[in-house]
């Protein structure tokens, strides 16, 4: 199998999904910029103006024209530049997107999916966020959070399908992340979780780049003889917990990492499923692992105090078996 | 020089030349105060009705002059007049009268026959006698929740739908009673929304704010104030993009234009040319706050010149003018030109909401607005240009009672749903089964 960038699975999808002629994306500097990632460069070029939509500063413009163009028949890609501006169109997503199909009795679907992204690289306090736990909160979402090319091109095609609205969550610091994905095209099913590494001792329920932290944690511990077993959330809503509480009735013990504030956050909310089906077979508390709970300072040096390091999650699965 | 000839002057040798402009400005400025309009010539219709974009044609850049004088005053000034005795706004206020009384002497000519005129008659009651009949249920706890009235407002509505083609869409706030009755929708399965049952439009999900038809393109009453003209005008994109020639119609309040959405949907809707027709219902009320001190222009449909949007003054409790305008809005729409914008003066007879206690207005300025009632000015309207006879329209009020009691029978009968109703009518088009269930589920 080719060995590819999350940006070029990416990329993939969307070139794939682009042949439905329902298809368009709409998104700032997507177009005559080139793209902030990357993801759509050259789209514009090959699909033209009328498919490659670059729109005003206008989030919430941006996703309201989604959802009614969805509404209407199209299958709209918004893309919010980075997550931080997604504030600016949580009306239409909690208020709309999200309400649409429910409250007006089943009669109007809204199949658009919202792409943005998480990340952090000294940007300080404004551009260095996680709404996770804001989207995944929402019934009338779905929300995924895919870590591995794989499941980047799988899902993301599976989300442009889906007659339901999607947010699909990238992260700055993942799109040049390898992994083997076919050529061919795919699906990976929302809602399903994954098994990412096998181990008996300690189970870690993580999701996006922390997938990939973990990995790392787990190398570093199974020189000692810990073996770590790792499961991948994939998506958030509906959220799938039947593997975590599976390898947690295994294992007896876990470790939570999610990239987000720990208070009311993502790994809340897993905590309380796996205390909730697993209380009988708990040998420890479960540990979280989280942001510190501040807005992102600047520095260089406490904003790596401040997010996930591989370190932060050896000592949390040491805690958690001591 | 004679004014017709200084227009004439002013259009074979354009408006570039700075003094040309002055003389512009100051001939329409002259005429204007003597009442009349040099480009429009539209002198006795309070409120041009020629509107911004073609005085513009005429003359670029110059502002038109003919734009109505002030007269949709109010509540605000008048409560203060009382207060204050202060005689420029008594005399604004008497203006306000005088426009309710000039019209209509209008355009009917558009070759509308009896049956058609007669049906506006019947829309425009049946949603009078709907509401009334909602209002009593209100009272008697059979409808909970909000309920927003549209009485008042009736000519508005029924007047721009008027001007829509079964393929065109509608979108709505939660004032939205008027529009789905106007749009066709059986009023059976209204009451039966409201009393929240499993027969109404939206399931008994929505509600009063929620009504929606989606076979009907109704595409629903939306409740965030101001947030569903961006989805009306994604609609009107992917009508562009299906290159289908359909036309979207937006109604939203006076209030719902300073919020930053209005202002997003309409640089989308005039950046990419898209088909809308924005329909502002100003009723000179956001909730209890006065336009005055709620928007720093007055003048709605002034808010389009930042888009260089076609947008168009008119009085909304005039049926036929509100039908012939909004014709013109669709028309321009359809044919690829762009969005519009129309701000449509009205006025509401009822609270905000039930609950309103109405303490921003007096009982004197609703009478005064209740004097020109759009559905009496029409049915008065019908009968003197010999359309209809008073028996005849009053056999149709009394059908439309008979009707509005049977939609309450039915809604009375139709099943109460269960809890499981929520999930059979579902949360997603395409639900997947979470494993293990959330703990209470
Ligand atoms: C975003 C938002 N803010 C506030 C409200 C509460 N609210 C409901 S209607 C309304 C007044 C709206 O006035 P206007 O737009 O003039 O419409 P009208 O009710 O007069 O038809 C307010 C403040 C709301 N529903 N949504
Ligand atoms: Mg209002």
């Amino acid at each position: 199998m080719p060995v590819i960038t999350v940006r070029e699975a990416l990329r993939q999808a969307l070139h794939d999904v682009m042949q439905d002629e329902r298809v368009f994306i709409i998104g700032e500097d997507i177009g005559h910029y080139g793209s902030t990632y990357g993801v759509t460069a050259g789209f514009l070029e090959q699909y033209g103006p009328e498919r490659i939509r670059d729109a005003p500063i206008a989030e919430a413009g941006i996703v309201g024209l989604a959802i009614g163009a969805a509404m209407a028949g199209m299958r709209p890609i918004a893309e919010i530049m980075s997550v931080n501006f997604s504030l600016l169109a949580f009306d239409m997503l909690f208020n709309h997107a999200a309400k649409i199909y429910s409250m007006f009795g089943g009669q109007m679907t809204v199949p658009m999916v919202l792409r943005t992204t998480n990340g952090w690289t000294q940007l300080s306090a404004t551009h260095s966020q996680s709404f996770d736990a804001y989207f995944a909160h929402m019934p009338g979402l779905k929300v995924v959070a895919p870590a591995t090319p794989y499941d980047m091109k799988g899902l993301l095609k599976a989300a442009v399908e889906d007659p339901d609205p999607v947010v699909f969550i990238e992260h700055t610091l993942m799109y040049t992340v390898k992994g083997e994905a076919p050529d061919e095209s795919y699906t990976v099913p929302i809602g399903k979780a994954r098994l990412a590494r096998e181990g008996r001792h300690i189970t870690v329920v993580t999701y996006s780049r922390m997938v990939h932290l973990s990995q790392q944690a787990a190398d570093i511990l199974a020189r000692e003889g810990i073996e770590v077993e790792i499961i991948d959330l994939r998506t958030l809503r509906p959220l799938d917990m039947s593997l975590a509480i599976e390898s947690f009735m295994k294992t007896n013990r876990a470790v939570v990492v999610t990239e987000d504030w720990q208070s009311f956050g993502t790994s809340a909310e897993i905590a309380a499923r796996l205390y909730e089906y697993g209380f009988d077979y708990l040998d420890a508390p479960i540990t979280r692992v989280n942001f510190k709970e501040v807005p992102m300072p600047y520095s260089k040096n406490l904003e790596l105090q401040t997010v996930i390091t591989v370190d932060r999650i050896v000592q949390a699965i040491r805690h958690a078996l001591a | 020089m004679p004014l017709t000839g200084a227009v004439r002057f002013l259009r074979t040798h354009g408006t570039h030349n700075k003094r040309v402009r002055s003389f512009a400005i100051a001939c329409t400025v002259h005429v204007a105060r003597r009442g009349l309009c040099a480009l429009c010539r539209n002198s006795r219709v309070p409120g041009c009705h020629v509107g911004v974009q073609r005085h513009n044609d005429l003359l670029p850049g110059v502002l038109p002059s003919c734009v109505p004088p002030v007269v949709w005053t109010d509540g605000w000034r008048s409560r203060r007049r009382h207060e204050g005795n202060n005689h420029a706004m008594a005399q604004q206020d008497n203006r306000s009268n005088d426009v309710a009384a000039t019209a209509p002497t209008l355009v009917h000519g558009a070759g509308l026959d009896a049956v058609t005129l007669v049906d506006y008659y019947r829309q425009m009651v049946l949603i009078r006698r709907f509401e009334e009949k909602c209002q009593e249920m209100y009272t008697r706890a059979r409808i909970g929740g909000f309920l927003h009235l549209y009485i008042g407002e009736e000519a508005t509505g029924v007047g721009a739908i008027a001007a829509l083609r079964p393929e065109d869409h509608i979108f709505t706030h939660y004032r939205d009673h008027g529009h789905a009755i106007a749009r066709g929708l059986d009023i059976n399965v209204l009451m039966a929304e409201l009393f929240g049952k499993v027969t109404g439009c939206s399931k008994g999900l929505g509600g009063s704010m929620h009504f929606a038809d989606a076979s009907k393109n109704f595409w629903g009453g939306y409740a965030i104030v101001g947030s569903h003209l961006l989805l009306a005008v994604g609609v009107a994109l992917a009508m562009k993009m299906q290159k289908k020639d359909s036309v979207v119609m937006v109604f939203f309040g006076d209030g719902a234009t300073n919020g930053g959405e209005f202002y997003e949907a309409l640089n989308f809707a005039q950046l990419w040319k898209l088909p809308v027709v924005f329909v502002c219902e100003n009723n000179l009320y956001a909730m209890g706050t006065p336009l005055e001190v709620h928007s720093a222009v007055t003048e709605i449909y002034r808010k389009a010149c930042a888009f260089d949007m076609t947008a168009e003054r008119v009085d909304g409790n005039d049926l036929l003018t509100m039908r012939e305008v909004s014709l013109r809005a669709v028309e321009h729409a359809r044919s690829g030109r762009g969005p519009v914008l129309l701000e449509a003066m009205t006025y509401r007879f009822r609270g905000h909401s039930a609950q309103d206690t109405q303490k921003y207005r007096t009982r004197e300025d609703v009478e005064r607005h209740r004097s020109a009632d759009p559905i009496e000015r029409f049915r008065t309207w019908l009968i003197n240009e010999g359309i209809a006879s008073a028996q005849q329209l009053r056999a149709i009020n009394d059908a439309i009672d008979d009707q509005v009691e049977a939609s309450v029978r039915f809604a009375e009968d139709s099943p109460e749903p269960g809890y499981e109703w929520i999930m059979q009518a579902g949360v997603y088009a395409a639900p997947i089964a979470v494993d293990p269930p959330i703990h209470g589920e």
